[in-house]
């Protein structure tokens, strides 16, 4: 189901992996180890939704996790919203993304 | 998210606008009416917030500095979703039944939307989260059906109650027969 990422923060959301897929795209092995080490360091907090990216990460060959990250579905918005790619972007990029972000939608 | 985490980021935000109370709107409201609080609401790593001046300018900073992708969140692991009024659908009336949120120390440090407003919006949402959420609601008795009814017939007078048939029909599958039978009986009301 299409889910059209509705307010504000679900499409920063979205271009923000979408920036991540295009990384992961030139180089796969650096963005998942950003996002290896962070599950790693969080998952001293047992939590499922952290798990079920381990799973993901253990499972899922670059191409697919693309595909995971960048559905605009609700099931995207859920797995994104538990993402562990942060670090994966410099603040300045997060910063570009969200100024075309808030041309696109207000905050 | 743990209780903890909440009590972290509100003290947060608190440093970012001292002047605006946060208004927690997602299903982190849990966290008021339990110590035990569902699986689903312990694995969630965000917490919507709203604030009552509806600022842009308040938004912005919560997002920037404690939202996804943030340090805030490299280092900790959770973080904020700082919403605007429009983004959430609560019951007519829903700021007259805030609650307060308060610290280990007893001290109200947030304001929280009195549960079964929270059902009513996540039912509006109609996400499979937002039923899923529901269910556990009704399961673990967070909610009585009888004020859920009557919030829900607040939504009637909105423009959102157009799909409020569609939404109670889905809900009325996945709740107990006696809880259905109540749902199915506003729906008779409603069509």
């Amino acid at each position: 189901m299409r889910k059209n990422s509705g307010n504000f923060v679900d499409l920063f959301s979205l271009m923000l992996h979408t920036s991540v897929a295009e990384k992961m795209r030139l180089n796969s092995t650096e963005v998942l180890q950003i996002a290896r080490q962070n599950l790693n360091r969080w998952l001293k907090n047992e939590n499922l939704a952290l798990h079920e990216w381990q799973k993901i990460l253990d499972t899922k060959a670059p191409e697919e996790i693309i595909k995971i990250i960048t559905q605009d579905t609700n099931e995207g918005q859920r797995l994104r919203s538990s993402s562990p790619f942060v670090g994966v972007l410099s603040e300045l990029e997060r910063e570009k993304i969200w100024s075309e972000c808030a041309e696109i939608r207000p905050v | 998210m743990r209780k903890s985490d909440l009590f972290e980021l509100v003290r947060q935000i608190k440093t970012i606008t001292s002047s605006e109370i946060p208004i927690i709107v997602g299903s982190q409201a849990v966290h008021l009416v339990t110590n035990f609080p569902p699986e689903i609401i312990q694995q969630s790593i965000e917490c919507d917030f709203i604030f009552i001046s509806g600022k842009s300018e308040t938004r912005t900073e919560i997002n920037k500095k404690l939202g996804v992708f943030s340090n805030f969140q490299l280092e900790n692991g959770f973080y904020a979703d700082a919403l605007g009024l429009a983004t959430v659908i609560l019951p007519t009336n829903w700021q007259e039944r805030l609650q307060p949120f308060k610290d280990e120390k007893g001290e109200t440090i947030a304001l929280v939307a009195e549960i079964h407003d929270i059902a009513v919006s996540k039912l509006i949402a109609g996400r499979e989260k937002d039923f899923l959420f529901l269910k556990e609601l009704f399961i673990r008795e967070f909610i009585e059906i009888d004020v859920f009814v009557e919030r829900v017939l607040l939504v009637k007078e909105m423009p959102q109650n157009s799909i409020l048939v569609a939404r109670l029909e889905t809900l009325a599958k996945i709740i107990s027969k006696d809880l259905s039978a109540k749902i199915r009986e506003l729906l008779k009301d409603l069509k």
